[in-house]
């Protein structure tokens, strides 16, 4: 078999036995043959990351099939397009989806320092005292900066949150009040945030609206009036200047101008449609499917122990979790039944 | 410290070629680079930053492949096992230099590739399309569409070496 394919099909886990066998032996054995593994496999991470850093490209001409993805990316969650670029209608509401876990306390940059607001990745654009600046991963993000995600972007706050902004999302990081460890105002897009703990207030805050973090993993989005919230995990409260809410573990609330904050129907499992892209499982157990979709999501999992080890092959990619799940079911010839949270398997 | 964050390019590449999961090789490195901000403090000057980053990095595998894969089987940590040693042996500062010098390159170079096979890579790379669903929208079957991205992957690999050849790039 081809080199190239070798390692492809290692990358993709779809090695079979023999290849398992040659692919081993060959790794151990052939200097020459790991490096250009090796090779293969940055080779790879370097496609995915340029191409993730480049804009959406249309349909080619003369092309009559439409893409699936482009009839049913952003249904339900919709409104929303990956470029970043808001449509006509509503805002699709951000929710949260696990992004990574943010360090307990505060961190410290650099010895002379302390610590900083940093890009983690991603590219932003930060006007700084009138200049536009080009930031790349591990630069200092100020207060006062106005940035605005030119790709999905992570930053990492002082206090060890968390946050990725969507495409096209813009937010300034206002000076700390009294009493706060940070302030974002989101005047443009969506963003998910992971707080850490540790003392002071956290808040987002929109034209005159705030939330406030308790110590979370979350979204918010820019609505044409107000802020859009989600909480996939932990309390958050949601203020406007008439009133303020309470949310929690899969809710979601909404919060504009001088209208009293409100609870919506907003699912923030839907979150993992931007802020975690396509994971694949190919020939896993449904109980290894049904784990990472418990730890990524608020839904839980009632499946005998014998069902545990039936063998799927899955995408999770644009799709809301609930889809997921009914195809995983699909697949396997199962029956599955959704009541709220928990998602009851049976044969 | 800037230096960590030069190399992590390189250091994605390397979780990836361990975990085998772009996102969970992303968090990963986000994860290790978190830790190091931590650790920076332990950092032996004049040793290799690359390497004391991938350590940690390897530490952040280990714990996502735990937390991801708990039911995987032997088999395949003895070959993640093997990919590790291969990185181990293989892998230096030198490597992550050139992914980074790489990186500037196949950006020009997928600036240049032709309207057809840059829609196939971004499709298959940022999209993350499987190759059915590919497939099915370009109207051909699964493996001859494998063997097409593989043959515009290799005319990438030639541009690159062309633009590095004339130091078309740099980091």
């Amino acid at each position: 078999m081809n080199d190239e394919r070798l390692f492809d099909n290692y990358l993709r886990k779809e090695l079979t036995a023999d290849e398992t066998k040659e692919f081993k032996h060959r790794l151990g054995e052939e200097p020459a043959f790991a490096r250009e593994f090796l090779a293969y496999v940055h080779e790879t991470g370097l496609m995915v990351q340029v191409a993730s850093r480049m804009e959406r490209v249309a349909p080619e001409a003369g092309s009559t099939a439409t893409p699936r993805a482009e009839q049913t990316s952003w249904v339900g969650a919709g409104r929303w397009r990956r470029d970043g670029r808001r449509s006509s209608r509503v805002l699709w509401p951000a929710a949260a989806a696990c992004l990574l876990a943010a360090a307990g306390g505060a961190l410290i940059f650099g010895l002379r320092n302390g610590p900083e607001d940093r890009l983690l990745a991603g590219e932003l654009r930060a006007t700084r005292q009138g200049q536009t600046i080009s930031m790349k991963a591990g630069e200092r993000i100020e207060t006062g900066d106005r940035i605005e995600a030119a790709s999905v972007a992570t930053c990492l706050l002082r206090d060890g949150s968390v946050v990725k902004l969507d495409r096209g999302s813009r937010v300034v990081l206002r000076p700390r009040a009294r009493g706060e460890r940070g302030h974002l105002a989101l005047e443009e897009g969506r963003m998910f945030l992971r707080a850490a703990k540790a003392r002071g207030k956290l808040v987002i805050s929109g034209e005159k609206e705030e939330v406030e973090i308790l110590g979370t993993v979350f979204g918010v989005a820019k609505m044409e009036a107000g802020l859009s919230v989600s909480v996939f995990r932990g309390q958050v409260v949601v203020r406007s200047t008439a009133g303020e809410i309470e949310i929690g573990n899969g809710q979601s609330a909404q919060a504009a101008g001088s209208a009293k904050p409100t609870l919506t129907d907003t699912d923030p499992n839907q979150a993992l449609l931007w802020a975690r892209e396509t994971t694949e499982f190919r020939h896993r157990p449904l109980g290894e499917v049904a784990d990472w979709i418990e730890a990524n999501s608020s839904l839980t999992f009632d499946i005998p122990q014998p069902l545990r080890a039936e063998i799927v092959s899955i995408t999770i990619s644009e799709d809301p979790m609930r889809t997921v799940v009914r195809s995983v079911c699909l697949a396997c010839g199962l029956k599955c039944d959704i009541a709220g949270t928990v998602v009851t398997i049976r044969r | 410290m800037r230096s960590a964050f030069r190399h992590q390019d390189a250091l994605i590449g390397y979780a990836y070629g361990i975990l085998r999961d772009w996102a969970l090789a992303e968090d990963a490195v986000q994860e290790s680079l978190i830790v190091v901000q931590r650790k920076w403090e332990q950092f032996s000057p004049g040793s290799s930053m690359y390497a004391w980053v991938r350590q940690i990095v390897r530490y952040e595998c280990l714990d996502a492949r735990r937390t991801a894969q708990r039911l995987a089987p032997m088999e395949e940590q003895e070959l993640t096992g093997l990919v590790d040693s291969a990185f181990e042996q293989y892998a230096d500062d030198e490597t992550a230099e050139r992914v980074l010098e790489r990186k500037a390159a196949l950006r020009e170079c997928m600036e240049k590739a032709d309207e057809r096979s840059r829609t196939l890579i971004l499709r298959f790379y940022r999209d993350r399309w499987p190759f059915e669903k590919l497939a099915a929208w370009t109207g051909r079957s699964s493996s001859a569409l494998r063997v097409n991205l593989l043959r515009i992957r290799r005319s990438l690999r030639d541009c690159i070496e062309k633009q590095l050849a004339v130091g078309g790039c740099g980091p």
